[in-house]
């Protein structure tokens, strides 16, 4: 069945809280027919709330009334996990609700993947990423490989302690738009630089596009080693491999302007933090003068 | 005043009581931790003795396999003004038993790995990671991974029936960084013989930390949610734990040592805490509160000057740390008294500058030189410039003892090491000085800003 999803404005995180808030009240799902308006809607907040135990309990029925895999992922349950992100990024979840929340991502795309695979539709783009070599945590890399397989990536995780052959490997064999490497600790950060080192050195640096992250990794650092984007966290990779994949697709890895590109997402969301927080302040500061008058 | 009879304080250990009472000492007092591998590189960069041998340098617990005690020859040859020690682990060091993959009583829900593992005190499995300088203990196995997931009632029984370690075993006694001298004997030499002050630790993981170790990483925070009870229950074991290794410490050795580092906890990331202040306040504080408050009203038995200090890494929130100087033994007297390791990369609301204008009046703080860039890929003059800062940030009043924002690793070069303790000695002379040196954080420590 046809069912519009506004997929432009799924990860307009800017717009989501309020959109989402509205949505509590009212009904996102215009579009849904009736009787699968109330499901979606559910679905979206047992994400958002972290119920996993009803998750597949709430898909069945879905699937039931023809709606495809990919329509559920790409509607209510990225509407849900973005959600989720937002609310990490502004202090508002912290890791216990996130965990809950991608237990339900997990409980559902456990559910809907083989029928993804048996969809066969056209993938935005295949992401591999891996723990670099010597390095044996992945937690965090785990929870960006699922966020980018909700945002509709393929994502190849290589695994933990990954040596660069093994990325260049998976490099030829894949054939991602990004690569990502993730790191924990000072004395593995290294690999970083180095596995950026080798692609070079194969001559696969301008196939694939490099993000970093990892507790000790920066932005000076991403610059120092010439990695195309750090990922702050979870999300800002999602969202800037997507950029990386729709409107940069034709820029090539390593070069400044993707760099600079990449750079001006992590801007953009600064100024949206700032804009919310002054609006926040301001009014507390009402509320004050409010009850000093009343 | 410091009740040493006969004997006048020696001033590198007045500086340090100094500073923890948040009084100004003469000047802004050193001590150094670190890793075996930044131990070993230190020493060879100085020209002393080192050893190739990991487990010939006493570590204490398991939990921090790779901890070195740093020798005193070090601590003179550097002029420092305290050492630190920690307790072995129960049983003796070095407290790991290699064990086979049949052995493990659990599942791990992984294929046997190819090399040995090894399983600590607590039955946390772990495998050696090497990586290009030395290694270290990864974890790979949670005892009661399983327990926790479990229905209440089991998971509790399974609790019960656990192998807990014995805290009151004197052989984590045994071993002192002077070969063939006990751990009590050591700490006496020290405090009647030499000039150093003496920070003591028990072996183990902190609550949330060691409970981190025992489920898992992956699960212990959704237990926040999902398995309240029977986190609360791992707690209250735990906290009845930390209060006997302490008990044990304070017997043993309480007479000699200045101040305790309670049990390390990570409470945060470098960007905010792990957990919702909420959770913190209801599921945290109280165990933690139980834990410091015993400890210090043991402690204060012993050492009437004595004080306690708490460490996280991460961005700690300024509410994380004004709950945990909340906690006041039965005479009113604040349990925790000061905070490390200080990381200065953070969150800026949490940062240095922020901690002292929020709390500093409540806490003093130990750490603060960045082990994430500055010291292992500075210049000793970005180190000495960070030292300044830091010194300046937190140095008012007393109330700072310098040190890496974390171990010293293999990747800092001696030469930023010693940038760190001379600067120190050159720009922490008190009074210090009123212009704010170039760079320092000078605003209300609320807005976030690029340094």
């Amino acid at each position: 069945m046809a069912l519009k999803i506004e997929t432009e404005k799924e990860f307009n995180l800017d717009d989501l809280k309020q959109d989402i808030d509205t949505t509590r009240k009212t009904d996102r799902w215009n579009d849904a027919p009736t009787e699968l308006k109330e499901l979606f809607h559910k679905l979206e907040w047992n994400i958002i709330d972290g119920e996993h135990a009803d998750t597949v309990g709430l898909i069945n029925p879905a699937l039931e009334s023809q709606v495809s895999a990919r329509t559920l992922i790409a509607g209510p349950m990225a509407t849900g996990i973005a959600e989720v992100g937002r609310r990490f990024k502004m202090d508002e979840y912290f890791l216990p609700e996130v965990m809950m929340s991608a237990k339900c991502m997990h409980a559902a795309l456990g559910r809907l993947k083989p029928l993804i695979i048996a969809e066969k539709t056209e993938e935005i783009g295949t992401v591999v990423v891996g723990t670099v070599q010597g390095d044996l945590h992945d937690i965090g890399k785990k929870i960006v490989a699922m966020m980018m397989e909700a945002a509709g990536f393929t994502v190849i995780d290589l695994g933990v302690t990954v040596p660069p052959d093994d990325f260049i490997a998976a490099i030829r064999e894949h054939k991602p738009k990004i690569v990502g490497f993730s790191a924990l600790l000072t004395t593995t950060m290294n690999m970083q630089w180095e596995t950026i080192k080798r692609i070079t050195a194969e001559g696969l640096r301008q196939d694939v596009k490099v993000f970093v992250g990892g507790a000790p990794i920066s932005q000076a650092w991403c610059d120092k080693i010439g990695a195309d984007a750090y990922g702050m966290d979870a999300l800002v990779a999602v969202e800037k491999a997507k950029a990386c994949v729709t409107k940069l697709s034709n820029m090539k890895g390593g070069d400044p302007e993707l760099h600079a590109a990449m750079l001006a997402i992590d801007k953009a969301r600064d100024e949206a933090k700032l804009k919310q927080a002054q609006a926040l302040a301001q009014a507390q500061a009402q509320a004050q003068v409010k009850a000093a008058a009343g | 005043m410091v009740a040493i009879v006969g004997k006048a304080v020696p001033p590198q250990r007045k500086r340090v009581i100094d500073a923890m009472h948040l009084r100004e000492p003469d000047r802004v007092p050193i001590g150094l931790w670190g890793t075996y591998e930044g131990y070993r590189n230190l020493r060879k960069g100085l020209g002393m003795e080192y050893n190739d041998e990991l487990f010939n340098y006493r570590t204490g617990s398991t939990t921090w396999t790779t901890d070195v005690a740093f020798e005193l020859d070090l601590a003179e040859k550097l002029d420092l003004d305290f050492v630190r020690i920690s307790l072995g682990p129960p049983g003796g060091s070095p407290g790991f038993r290699t064990i086979g993959f049949e052995e493990v009583p659990f599942d791990m829900g992984i294929p046997p790995p190819s090399i040995p593992i090894n399983v600590d005190e607590w039955g946390v499995v772990r495998k050696w990671t090497p990586h290009e300088r030395g290694g270290y203990y990864e974890m790979i196995g949670y005892p009661l991974f399983h327990a926790t997931s479990a229905p209440l009632e089991e998971g509790l029984r399974e609790l019960e029936a656990f192998p807990w370690p014995d805290p009151r075993d004197l052989l984590m006694m045994t071993d002192s960084p002077i070969p063939g001298m006990s751990l009590r004997d050591y700490c006496k030499y020290v405090h009647e013989e030499t000039p150093f002050a003496l920070m003591a630790q028990a072996g183990k993981g902190g609550l949330f930390e060691q409970a981190k170790y025992l489920v898992g990483y992956a699960k212990i925070f959704s237990d926040f949610i999902e398995a309240p009870k029977f986190l609360d229950a791992l707690l209250i074991k735990l906290v009845d734990l930390e209060i006997e290794f302490n008990k044990t410490m304070i017997d043993e050795i309480g007479e000699y040592i200045d101040w305790i580092r309670v049990s390390p906890e990570d409470l945060a990331s470098e960007k905010t805490s792990f957990v919702s202040l909420k959770m913190f306040q209801k599921q945290l504080i109280p165990h933690y509160h139980r834990a410091h408050i015993a400890t210090k009203e043991m402690f204060l038995k012993k050492n009437p000057l004595g004080k306690i200090q708490f460490h996280s890494c991460g961005a700690v929130p300024l509410s994380f740390l004004k709950a945990m100087t909340s906690g006041k033994t039965k005479d009113g007297i604040q349990a925790v008294d000061g905070f490390d390791s200080m990381p200065p990369k953070v969150a800026r609301h949490s940062g240095p500058r922020s901690k002292k204008l929020m709390i500093g009046e409540k806490m003093f703080f130990y750490g603060g030189i960045d082990v994430q860039e500055t010291l292992p890929w500075g210049t000793p003059e970005q180190v000495r410039r960070e030292v300044r800062l830091r010194i300046w940030e937190l140095g008012k009043g007393g109330g700072y003892i310098v040190s890496s924002s974390h171990r010293l690793e293999h990747d800092v070069p001696v030469a930023n090491t010693l940038a760190m303790i001379e600067e120190t000695k050159e720009y922490g002379k008190y009074p210090l000085p009123e212009q704010p040196p170039d760079g320092a954080d000078v605003g209300d420590g609320l807005q976030e800003i690029q340094r």
